[in-house]
């Protein structure tokens, strides 16, 4: 089968700082992330993804929609690659970000290259939709992912993290 | 929406163009992904993409962000589809081209593209090929003219998503 689901992980009563799928099979070309995702608290974070435990070697560059303006910015030489904005408590209730992460190769000796859209969800004028290129140079084939939330925030309970593994022809 | 593998190109030796031909149209797949990683010899390159060998009716707009500036743009009736709004350099790029309805011939055909290289930025653009032939083949270029070739590595990889 071209596309498998490997795991999900969905988070429980009392919320979690970060979710880790470990013992990745390698037996697949590219690796699809779907988050769908809230945090406990007020203010809008960003998920912070890091591959093998390493915590070195990652850029981003973004493009950002907010139903008022556009915005852009970059990272370099970061602890992680950041993902896009998780909805947080002052959304509407019950609502959670969408967010899709895809990593091409991750198996190869190569520096890997991330492809991350994202959009968080809100009854109101205000959500954040955002495209993001990432990289992360390490040349390791990828046999773990962690995506934390930010500081000692926490993903509400039901965010869900759903890994795909794709194998090309 | 899940993926079936088609067809895959890794490339053993650089190559000036990437092309996926014969490509089925019995109605077994309603769309087409086609994922590509790769990198390029040479920089200030926009990689771009014809269908079916032709070079007219190519109709696009993007928006994108470099990190410093935001940027959109448009072109009609141009001779090919651009993959990124800003000029690639030789760092690994990435880049998903979604072809909605490919293989009917009542209606032109539509693209949704992304583009990705964290050294210079991120686009989203959508297209659409003024044309009602069925997709039968892909053919990829490094830049829109000139010299450069996909490196040695690049990866090309054709899904069919079912009908």
């Amino acid at each position: 089968m071209t596309m498998s689901l490997v795991q999900t992980i969905e988070v429980g009563s009392g919320g979690a700082n970060s979710v880790e799928f470990t013992s990745i099979p390698q037996d697949a070309t590219d690796l699809l992330i779907l988050m769908s995702a809230r945090h406990q608290d007020a203010g809008l974070e960003e998920g912070e993804l890091t591959f093998n435990s390493s915590a070195s070697g990652y850029s981003t560059r973004l493009l950002q929609g907010s139903g008022s303006s556009v915005y852009t910015t970059s990272t370099s030489s970061a602890a992680f690659c950041k993902t896009t904005f998780v909805t947080d408590s002052a959304a509407t209730a019950n609502t959670f970000s969408n967010i899709a992460i895809y990593i091409p190769n991750y198996t190869s000796s190569a520096a890997k290259s991330i492809s991350i859209d994202g959009v968080t969800e809100n009854n109101a004028t205000a959500a954040r939709q955002t495209i993001l290129a990432g990289a992360w140079t390490g040349t390791a084939a990828i046999t773990s992912l962690k995506i934390a939330i930010f500081s000692t925030l926490k993903y509400a309970q039901n965010s869900s993290f759903s890994l795909y593994k794709i194998t090309k022809a | 929406m899940s993926y079936t593998a088609i067809a895959s190109q890794t490339l053993t030796s650089s190559a000036a163009s990437v092309t996926f031909s014969s490509i089925p149209t019995d109605g077994t797949y309603r769309d087409l992904v086609l994922v590509i990683n790769a990198t390029v010899s040479g920089t200030n390159t926009t990689p771009t993409f014809t269908v079916n060998g032709n070079a007219t009716g190519y109709n696009q707009v993007w928006a994108a962000g470099n990190g410093s500036t935001t940027g959109s743009s448009s072109t009609s009736a141009d001779a090919k589809f651009y993959l990124s709004y800003y000029n690639n350099d030789t760092t690994r790029q990435q880049h998903t081209i979604h072809f909605m309805d490919y293989s009917v011939t009542d209606k032109h055909k539509s693209v949704l593209i992304r583009s990705d290289q964290a050294s210079t930025g991120t686009t989203m653009s959508a297209g659409r090929w003024a044309n009602t032939a069925a997709i039968t083949s892909i053919t990829l270029l490094p830049q829109s003219s000139g010299s450069l070739t996909w490196s040695t590595g690049s990866t090309f990889s054709l899904y069919g998503i079912a009908a």
